[in-house]
């Protein structure tokens, strides 16, 4: 027995059955020798996978026959120890046979490098590196191998030469014959046939990330992972060759110990080979063995590969795609529809939708491919690949469109699971806890690594779609074909086929899905406001429109630069929209576009065309906006470029529409942007806005009877949270200041979280109950080109943040006082109206009161400060010259030169 | 040493002289391969200056341009040689066993232990051409 096995197969030894697949390895590497080219292996394998059934089943033959010559000599020596038999043999004969074990090392190894593949060249460097660390080894590395990956003609000669006739002469030193036994050899040639019509040889196809050995190597991959100075491994490697040698000499006891010892080795071997083969994937990171064909997807493939029609052998019209011939082009070979930098006769189909590009077998070219690429989940494998956009996906996965990472931490904060606003989280790592349950019921599902699994192209109701949610793009033929290839999808027209585009020409429907939602700021830009009226309630009516998914929305003042004719991506730049590397704890530091780099009096922030990060100039390149020699301006912030916005002067610049190219004469803002007193701390919005969606009175409860669905996982579930909306409304924002060490801004607000959530029902526990009262800091997307009035301010509830309703000054004698009548009930649990911020003439009671660490509402004294401008509002209009007057100096000398007919407010 | 010489058969004496005499030609063949592999040996590289990336991979060197400052390392994995094709969150990794470099060569993750050979090069101001050392 030998490891468990018998020792014989029929009448003969595992050393018969070896030789007859050395002999069948040799014959077929003689037929390989004619459609190998080592010029270019890689590619005259590709071409001869494809195109020559012949040499595609003798390069299986020969692989087959080699990997069973492997194995069945291991097993012979093993055999022959156990016997030994090694002291029958003449001491030279063997010497010979125990170098014939490296030289048989050698052999296979240099069969794996003569792929010419990802796997081959790295094996080659790993290879020359460790021969490179014995004396002189540099030298028999140059011998063996050649200079680099790419020359192999020195392996090859090796191979084919050199080591084949050594290890003829050990063999028949050995066996003391030419020829295998016929028995044997027949057994073995039906066998070794039989694997090779069914299994194809592996060959990498150059972008799977995950990159080994040959099966018998992986072990040592794996424990050559473990040190950090390879030299021992090779001395060890030495080592062992000479302790097969010597075994010869050694003493029973110390025979028998040694053999006890390497099985103990040969079995610790397997296990690591086990780990290494399944259980390591790209950069040898630990990963579990699951079905994630892909990580696998470079070893033994392709069940009967042969191929389904026979292709025309004129090499004219079967182009080479990444140094390889491809076969996925020649069944899909008339396509229309990409972009330029997409076009399959660059890029081919396995780049991006992988499955066997080495095949012209329909079954076995479409295993393991995936049907819609370009998923955060696949991305790596596909977008993202190494030669590809592999910058990208780092930027992407860290996001905030990826992450949520400021929902959830406001999210757990409301649900009193953290205590602080600036903590990181990410939209994978949700567990089950109230807060990750609550964003797995409502909100966890737009983030970019929700994969898309339909085709098609993004439509409202899409969600996330890794770099599909941006750059996919369908027009009306690559939609009709689609589908008609849905209507008749077993026998597709193939002859042509228009393909969605993968380009940088977004429109705002790409957006619309996820940003008409929470903050609505996809259906705020184009002035639609979301209402409660039911779907069959629709009045019929071009002011009212109804999404797909059933919500009803009324039409209100669209954003000016909607109007204009901008999308989202014309202000929004590609390092906001993908990130650029840095994990923000909020969005508004992840954008870093402001009015003020397109609004400006002067244009100082700029930038040219050479200085330009290397990103940058493939975009502009792409969009070929203006000229190289042109201007380019830059964002305050960050210093990143506006591709589409060229400085022509000192004071003047132009925006180019990104994906229409329409000229936009830039407006510099009005002299009373620029009011140096009262009014320096605003931001463009806080006047600019038209209106924002609010929304009041919003309760959660969770019902551990509902039957819900889990938007993360994407699967039923029972138990969920549930939100009761009370009204939506559209009104000015409410203002805030936004305060922090380097700055203070007043910025626009809107009820962020005014609810209870009943985490009661959740617990199962009255205590549990929580209301919170938090405003949010808001972009609403409804800029106006005229500012709001001072009336609007100074003199709404609404903005000084107590809510709706009348407010109004009094005058009682020679003193006025404020009054204000809420327009919604106060609450049971803080006395303040439903809508409110902060308590009328009141700071807030509590410590945190917004969605930001430093965003709060106007303290009282500011309160007074505005209502004091509000009480010179109630008797002079604001185009009056008492009024425009008080704008051009400082406020509190201005009263001092007001008349005495003037009341103000008591001041106490 | 008469006796030892009577006791060796003619055919030992002749396998033995074979051998000793094989020394010379295996030294000279030696030499031979060191010369080969020092004539075929890539010195230097030339690339043009304006590369439009930050970051390169080549077989032999990368490329790195950061805040306007070029830098070449030597693009084999200190570890096992593997070439270092990856670029993974601002880090050069390596694809074989998940060696993570810095920008400056630094070693961040093993098993590599020591740092990236930077390389030494030169600007061709004439033909806007980087000379880099590879020896």
């Amino acid at each position: 027995m030998v490891f468990g096995l018998p020792n014989k197969i029929g009448k003969f030894t595992f050393g018969a059955y070896a030789t007859a697949s050395f002999f069948i390895c040799a014959l077929s590497g003689l037929v390989l020798l004619i459609p190998y080219e080592i010029e270019d292996p890689y590619l005259s394998i590709s071409n001869f996978l494809l195109r020559n059934p012949g040499a595609l089943f003798f390069r299986n033959l020969h692989y087959w026959s080699a990997q069973f010559f492997f194995v069945l000599t291991i097993l012979h020596i093993w055999d022959h120890l156990k016997k030994r038999s090694q002291n029958k043999i003449q001491a030279t004969v063997w010497l010979r046979l125990s170098l014939g074990v490296l030289i048989l090392f050698f052999t296979m190894i240099g069969g794996f490098i003569l792929k010419g593949d990802a796997e081959s060249q790295q094996a080659w460097r790993i290879l020359n590196s460790l021969i490179s660390a014995l004396p002189f080894g540099e030298t028999i590395a140059f011998g063996l191998l050649g200079p680099d990956a790419q020359n192999l003609l020195i392996p090859y000669l090796h191979h084919i030469a050199t080591f084949t006739i050594i290890l003829f002469i050990i063999l028949f030193e050995h066996v003391k014959v030419i020829w295998p036994r016929s028995q044997p050899y027949i057994y073995t040639l039906i066998l070794l046939s039989l694997f090779s019509i069914v299994l194809q040889a592996p060959l990498h196809d150059n972008v799977n990330p995950i990159v080994k050995g040959p099966w018998y190597f992986v072990g040592f991959q794996e424990i050559l992972h473990w040190m950090s100075d390879p030299t021992l491994f090779i001395w060890i490697i030495l080592g062992s060759i000479a302790l097969l040698f010597a075994i010869k000499y050694l003493p029973n006891n110390t025979h028998r110990f040694i053999k006890l010892i390497a099985y103990a080795v040969f079995v610790f071997y397997i296990v690591v080979s086990v780990i290494a083969y399944f259980f390591r994937g790209e950069e040898w990171k630990w990963k579990t063995w699951d079905t994630d064909q892909h990580q696998l997807s470079n070893e033994i493939k392709a069940y009967f590969p042969w191929p389904d029609k026979s292709i025309n052998q004129d090499s004219t019209n079967f182009p080479t795609i990444l140094n390889r011939k491809e076969g996925c082009i020649v069944c899909h070979n008339n396509f229309e529809g990409f972009s330029a930098s997409h076009n399959p006769e660059s890029l081919g189909c396995a780049s991006c939708h992988l499955g066997n590009p080495f095949t012209l077998n329909k079954n076995a070219a479409h295993r393991d491919m995936l049907l819609i690429p370009g998923n955060l989940s696949d991305a790596a494998l596909t977008c993202s690949s190494t030669q590809c956009h592999p910058k990208e996906h780092t930027h992407i996965s860290n996001s905030l469109m990826s992450s949520l990472s400021g929902l959830i931490a406001v999210d757990k904060f409301v649900f009193d699971e953290i205590d602080s606003l600036k903590m990181r989280f990410h939209v994978q790592e949700l567990g089950f806890s109230p807060a990750d349950k609550h964003m797995r019921d409502l909100c966890a599902s737009c983030h970019l690594g929700n994969d898309k699994l339909e085709v098609g192209p993004n439509h409202q109701k899409s969600r996330g779609g890794g770099c599909l949610a941006c750059h996919l793009n369908y027009d009306d033929k690559s939609l009709s074909a689609l589908k008609t290839y849905q209507l008749d999808s077993l026998s597709p027209k193939l002859e042509t086929f228009a393909h969605a585009s993968l380009s940088i020409q977004l429109s705002n429907d790409q957006c619309f899905g996820c940003h008409s939602r929470s903050g609505r700021i996809s259906t705020n830009y184009e002035g639609w406001h979301e209402t409660r009226i039911k779907a069959e309630d629709i009045p019929n009516d071009s002011l009212y429109r109804l999404l797909d998914d059933q919500r009803v929305f009324e039409k209100k003042t669209a954003d000016v630069h909607h109007t204009a004719g901008l999308l989202c991506i014309d202000c929004h730049t590609y390092s906001e929209v993908m990130g650029n590397g840095e994990k923000y704890f909020h969005k508004e530091e992840a954008v870093k576009v402001s009015c003020e780099d397109c609004h400006s009096t002067t244009y100082e922030n700029s930038t040219n065309y050479q200085e330009l990060p290397s990103e940058s100039k493939v975009v502009f390149n792409l969009r070929k906006p203006f000229t190289t020699d042109a201007l380019i301006a830059k964002t305050k912030q960050g210093n990143y470029p506006l591709l589409n916005v060229q400085i022509l002067a000192k004071d003047s610049a132009i925006l180019i529409g990104k994906k229409d190219g329409k000229v936009h004469q830039l407006k510099s803002p009005s002299p009373s942007c620029a009011l140096e007193y009262g009014h320096s701390d605003l931001s463009c919005s806080s006047c600019h806005t038209e209106w924002a969606p609010q929304c009041v009175g919003c309760h959660n409860a969770y019902d551990e009877n509902a039957k819900g669905f889990d938007l993360l996982d994407r699967k039923k579930i029972t138990g969920e949270w549930k939100e009761f909306v009370g009204v939506y409304l559209s009104d000015y924002p409410a203002l805030g200041i936004r305060e922090n060490d380097t700055m203070r801004r007043v910025e626009t607000a809107v009820p962020g979280m005014i609810m209870t959530i009943d985490t009661a029902s959740f617990y199962q526990n009255p205590s549990h109950n929580r209301f919170l009262r938090l405003y949010a800091p808001s972009a609403a997307h409804t800029t106006s080109s005229k500012g709001r009035s001072c009336e609007s301010c100074h003199l709404s509830s609404l903005s000084l943040g107590y809510g709706r309703g009348k407010m109004e000054y009094i005058i009682e004698g020679n003193s006025g006082r404020w009054d204000f009548t809420p327009r919604f009930a106060n609450r049971k649990e803080d006395g303040l109206p439903e809508d409110a911020w902060v308590g009328f003439l009141n700071d807030s009671q509590e410590k945190i009161n917004s969605t930001r660490s430093d965003f709060r509402p106007f303290t009282l004294e500011e309160q007074k400060r505005m209502l004091l401008f509000g009480s010179c509002l109630s008797c002079h209009v604001e185009e009056s010259s008492i009024i425009k007057e008080s704008l051009h100096q400082d406020f509190d000398d201005y009263l001092k030169t007001i008349s005495p007919q003037c009341v103000l407010p008591k001041s106490d | 040493m008469k006796e030892r010489l009577k006791r060796i058969s003619r055919k030992t004496f002749f396998k033995q002289i074979a051998i000793v005499l094989s020394i010379p030609y295996v030294y000279l063949a030696l030499k031979t391969v060191l010369w080969q592999k020092n004539s075929q040996a890539i010195k230097e590289i030339r690339i043009p200056i304006d590369l439009g990336k930050d970051i390169l991979f080549d077989e032999h060197y990368i490329y790195i341009k950061k805040d306007n400052i070029v830098r070449f390392f030597s693009s084999k994995c200190t570890h096992l040689g593997c070439k270092i094709s990856t670029l993974k969150e601002n880090e050069l990794a390596c694809g074989c066993h998940g060696s993570h470099f810095s920008l400056s060569g630094k070693v961040l993750k093993g098993p590599a232990a020591k740092e990236l050979k930077e390389l030494s090069y030169t600007i061709d101001i004439e033909t806007q051409e980087y000379i880099i050392q590879l020896a």
